[in-house]
């Protein structure tokens, strides 16, 4: 995947939990994902379509999908319950549509998300696209955001775009 | 007032909630999806209307569309993460009132719905 593809991702990633949750999300390393496995507990798994087509997907541990719980709806949660899956289906929706607001001229639509819960599973992509790992920290923990969306054939402009806005302060 | 609040996460929903609540706005009811949503409109008696775009059977425009086609004054504002220009010009175009993008802070959201209370004050 286009490394610049990325960048709308993080950066919709870290505007999202600052909004809303009022904490801090560091990005602490990028990389390309060869058969990666989700170790945390709670994830969070939205499809892209449009121009170009992928899946976005956020991993968190326990810790973080509660106090994102709390933060987000200033309720005490203690296991993952519907709530708390809630919660992360919101925040992949948010980031994913945060970000698609960025690829200006790939026309982007949104499935509706979907949560996964238990650690070590594992999400196929399509073989022909390499999806990268984001891996970040944040107050309650670690927590993962993969990508895996397709280019558009042969469309240098639009690439210069998302370039251009891909390194815009938000 | 009457406020029909439709979203099929219920976090955004109860985020909404307690936003009405703490204005003091009690008489709320609440949509899982455009179809419920179309369907409690139908009802009668609301004043003000809050709808994310993506929901399961019918959108938030189709929402929209349905409520235009029978009121064309109640507030209706879009809550919602398709904030990209051509999807905010066909709200525009189809009436919507107001619109405010995903991720929000909690007083952006409470800042839209005083503007519309107050315009039915």
């Amino acid at each position: 995947m286009n490394e610049a593809l990325i960048a709308p991702f993080i950066r919709a990633t870290i505007n999202v939990f600052e909004t809303m949750l009022d904490t801090e999300a560091r990005a602490t390393k990028v990389e390309i994902a060869k058969g990666f496995r989700h170790e945390h507990d709670v994830t969070g798994v939205i499809g892209l379509s449009g121009e170009s087509s992928g899946t976005v997907v956020i991993s968190l541990e326990e810790s973080v999908a509660l106090g994102a719980t709390k933060a987000m709806l200033c309720e005490e949660a203690t296991v993952i319950d519907d709530a708390v899956m809630d919660v992360v289906g919101e925040l992949t929706n948010m980031i994913a549509g945060s970000a698609k607001a960025t690829l200006v001229g790939y026309d982007l639509r949104l499935a509706l998300p979907s949560v996964i819960t238990g650690s070590q599973h594992s999400i196929r992509f399509a073989s022909t696209v390499r999806p990268a790992v984001v891996f970040f920290e944040c107050e309650w923990g670690k927590f993962s955001l993969e990508v895996a969306l397709s280019e558009l054939p042969n469309n240098s402009d639009r690439q210069a775009e998302l370039v251009g806005a891909a390194t815009c302060p938000a | 007032m009457k406020v029909l609040i439709a979203d099929d996460s219920g976090v955004i929903r109860k985020i909404m909630l307690r936003t009405l609540n703490s204005l003091g706005i009690e008489d709320v009811s609440e949509a899982v999806d455009g179809a419920e949503a179309i369907a409690l409109f139908g009802q009668g008696g609301f004043d003000l209307v809050l709808t994310d775009w993506n929901m399961p059977e019918k959108t938030g425009l189709d929402v929209l569309k349905a409520i235009r086609a029978i009121d064309q004054k109640v507030p209706v504002i879009m809550v919602t993460t398709e904030s990209e220009k051509a999807r905010v010009l066909e709200a525009i175009e189809h009436g919507v009132s107001d619109y405010l993008g995903k991720p929000f802070e909690r007083e952006a959201l409470q800042a839209k719905i005083e503007k519309h209370v107050g315009c039915l004050n």
